[in-house]
């Protein structure tokens, strides 16, 4: 009410007028002005920038960008491309399959450590190693461990008198190798949410169901879960995204091997690239990528997620 | 493991059982919790834990319900000790002060959670959630969130969600706190009534002594973790055991004057630098056996009248304060710089820095030492005819 009179007041004192400054009639524009502009240079413009190119024939040659307009061949083309389909059948298995071991690994060590009397703390600072290092490190140190002349998997497998496994060549076993190298680094991650999560939920909901008589088990699947899917869904969505973008390590461990198995949608971007400098290809490429990615957050914003957008009470 | 639940608890469902604390006493680290804690509550008894926070009441409830472990003692509900059982096997509601209530479910589904544990058949649950639902008045809510009800729904959910269990004992701790005044009294009436219908062994933690007074059977006064004194309210009320006890009940509280004792020409009196009272013959004895040189006087302040005339046989005191209530004062003096309230109908009001004197009728005095706290033995004031 207060804020009501004074504002009466202040209309008043100051009537709105076609007759004030065009400044002052403009000023919520002025303000975000530099934002605006800001997000212009540094997203508007290179998306635009590689939907043009998407739409030329644009080769780098003898030092010269050559570059002729071609409407939409170059999209055609990707949607014939037995790589871009491999690939991105690839990308769609990869991101499902190392989401879901990372959920339900961070779930299960974040239940675990939220259980324990002492030591949290310093499972916790361990846990948060694997996340801090650099995904190139952490590639060539699991490609040491891979080899299978002197890494360590296949030396532990010779103690026992099991023979050796072509971790990174063997078609059946790189792709689970591969994935393990970034289950390993993601998951505690993905613990590390889950846990702050799990330790934020109140604690009456779990004492009222002891005394209900729920088992663990049951208490779980009625209290735990429900209360922390906003967490879970935010978590997968983070990670569905995040996986699907996964390059560095297959660079580093396989070049995509063996043979064209492990081409993730960005790994075949960066081979039309480098060696062919096909710049339209590769913006055509990068923008359904990007696109693709985009739908898929906004559906899963939207459907799944909706529930939750209102604030909690 | 419902059944094996129901067995070890020695109850069926829908049987109350009472509820016994054994030397029971809870230590967090060093500092003690409860201490020594000795009480039996009968069966289809109302017991009230009262006390300050931090007294041990809750703690003491909690341990019932086995959410805390106790340090040492025995806790018996019914013939079993239940000391190592999980709170699901000790077949127990509980009301919590903030509801409780799952907030992802929806009414229906908050009272039908316990009925679900125990694997009733769907339509067997139906039944017994709208028998309840209707019982405490949300039948039309069932398919509501905790967040879209009112706090006095809430409370009634998580009530139904207690009774819906029909269990040997409920369980409930300040169930009323997070009420407006308004509702709080409604519900602490129908809290009663369920209480009387269901005839089950209930204990009550609050810390609100007009809540103990009006729902207990009996109340059990806590304080810093010790057992003050259990009895029926008007027990409790008309004889406690100590000033602690005496100044917790009642609003506002009793009054105490800490005085000398004096004997002259075979009588007692009470000094102070402008009090002279002479000790009724009934108390005399008492005081006389405990040959004290202090005393602490204790009277309730609506047991004290006001005079404007000078009386030997009274306490000379200034009023300091008036308060108007609308129906009644409560008049605050002082006497040698000590406080004493006095409660009186409304009618012509003393002014601020009259002197006045106070007089009660030696029923209704209590007398305690003031190094112990504890009550003089044998000055209970024999119950007054006209009141009971």
């Amino acid at each position: 009410m207060a804020i009501r009179i004074r504002a009466q007041e202040a209309a008043r004192v100051r009537p709105v007028s076609a007759r004030a400054p065009w400044w002052e009639r403009n000023l919520a524009w002025l303000l975000v002005a530099p934002a605006i502009a800001m997000f212009a240079l540094f997203a508007i413009y290179p998306t635009a920038s590689a939907l043009l190119f998407s739409l030329s024939r644009a080769r780098l040659i003898r030092g010269s960008l050559e570059r002729t307009y071609i409407g939409l061949d170059n999209f055609r083309r990707a949607f014939e491309d037995p790589l871009v389909r491999q690939s991105a059948a690839f990308t769609i298995k990869w991101s499902l399959s190392v989401t879901a071991m990372e959920v339900l690994l961070g779930l299960l060590i974040a239940l675990l450590v939220s259980q324990l009397a002492r030591g949290r703390g310093l499972i916790t600072s361990l846990l948060i190693i694997p996340i801090i290092m650099p995904p190139v490190s952490v590639a060539v140190a699991w490609r040491f461990m891979y080899d299978p002349a002197f890494g360590i998997f296949n030396y532990l497998l010779n103690l026992v008198g099991l023979g050796d496994v072509y971790w990174l060549s063997d078609p059946d076993v790189a792709t689970y190798a591969l994935m393990a190298v970034d289950v390993w680094q993601t998951t505690p991650f993905v613990f590390l949410l889950l846990y702050a999560g799990l330790i934020s939920l109140p604690r009456d909901p779990y004492e009222a169901a002891a005394i209900d008589g729920a088992s663990p088990w049951f208490t779980f699947r009625t209290v735990t879960l429900p209360l922390l899917k906003p967490v879970l869904l935010v978590v997968i969505l983070l990670r569905v995204i995040d996986s699907a973008r996964i390059f560095d390590k297959i660079l580093v461990m396989t070049r995509g091997g063996p043979g064209s198995q492990n081409y993730s949608m960005t790994y075949t971007i960066y081979q039309e690239f480098i060696p062919k400098f096909d710049f339209g290809y590769t913006a055509a490429l990068s923008f359904l990528f990007q696109l693709s990615l985009v739908i898929v957050a906004t559906i899963y914003v939207r459907r799944v997620m909706a529930d939750y957008s209102a604030p909690a009470e | 493991m419902t059944a094996t639940a129901l067995t070890l608890t020695g109850a069926r469902t829908g049987q109350s059982a009472p509820v016994s604390f054994e030397q029971v006493t809870k230590k967090y680290g060093n500092v003690l919790a409860v201490d020594n804690l000795t009480l039996s509550v009968e069966n289809g008894e109302l017991m009230v834990l009262l006390g300050p926070s931090g007294c041990g009441k809750t703690t003491s409830l909690r341990m019932l319900a086995g959410l805390e472990k106790i340090t040492s003692g025995v806790i018996r509900i019914g013939d079993v000790v239940v000391n190592d059982l999980p709170p699901r096997s000790r077949n127990i509601a509980m009301v919590f002060q903030s509801y409780a209530l799952y907030s992802h479910l929806t009414v229906f589904e908050n009272l039908a959670y316990p009925l679900r544990v125990r694997k009733l058949k769907k339509d067997e649950i139906k039944r017994r959630v709208q028998e309840v639902a209707e019982r405490v008045q949300i039948a039309d809510l069932l398919d509501r969130k905790p967040r879209e009800i009112s706090g006095g729904q809430r409370q009634r959910v998580a009530l139904g969600r207690a009774i819906i269990r029909e269990p040997s004992v409920f369980l409930m701790d300040e169930p009323l706190s997070n009420l407006d005044a308004k509702l709080r009294l409604h519900m602490r009436g129908e809290l009663k009534r369920f209480q009387r219908d269901l005839a089950t062994t209930t204990i009550y933690v609050t810390h609100d002594q007009a809540e103990a007074m009006t729902l207990a059977d009996r109340v059990a006064i806590m304080n810093k973790g010790v057992l003050q004194q259990v009895g029926p309210p008007r027990e409790v009320y008309r004889q406690p055991v100590n000033m602690f006890v005496a100044g917790f009940l009642g609003s506002p509280p009793m009054n105490f004057l800490t005085l000398d004792v004096q004997a002259e020409e075979g009588q007692l009196w009470l000094t102070g630098p402008n009090v002279r009272y002479p000790l009724p013959p009934e108390q005399a004895a008492a005081v006389r056996q405990a040959s004290l040189a202090r005393l602490a006087l204790g009277v309730r302040p609506e047991h004290i009248t006001l005079s404007h005339h000078p009386d030997e046989r009274a306490i000379p005191a200034e009023v300091y304060l008036v308060e108007d209530l609308g129906n009644e004062l409560l008049v605050d003096t002082r006497v040698d710089g000590q406080q004493a309230v006095i409660r009186i109908p409304a009618g012509p009001a003393p002014s601020i820095g009259d002197r006045i004197w106070l007089s009660f009728s030696p029923a209704d005095l209590h007398l305690f030492d003031p190094t112990t706290e504890a009550r003089l033995p044998s000055t209970s004031p024999a119950p007054r005819a006209t009141l009971s």
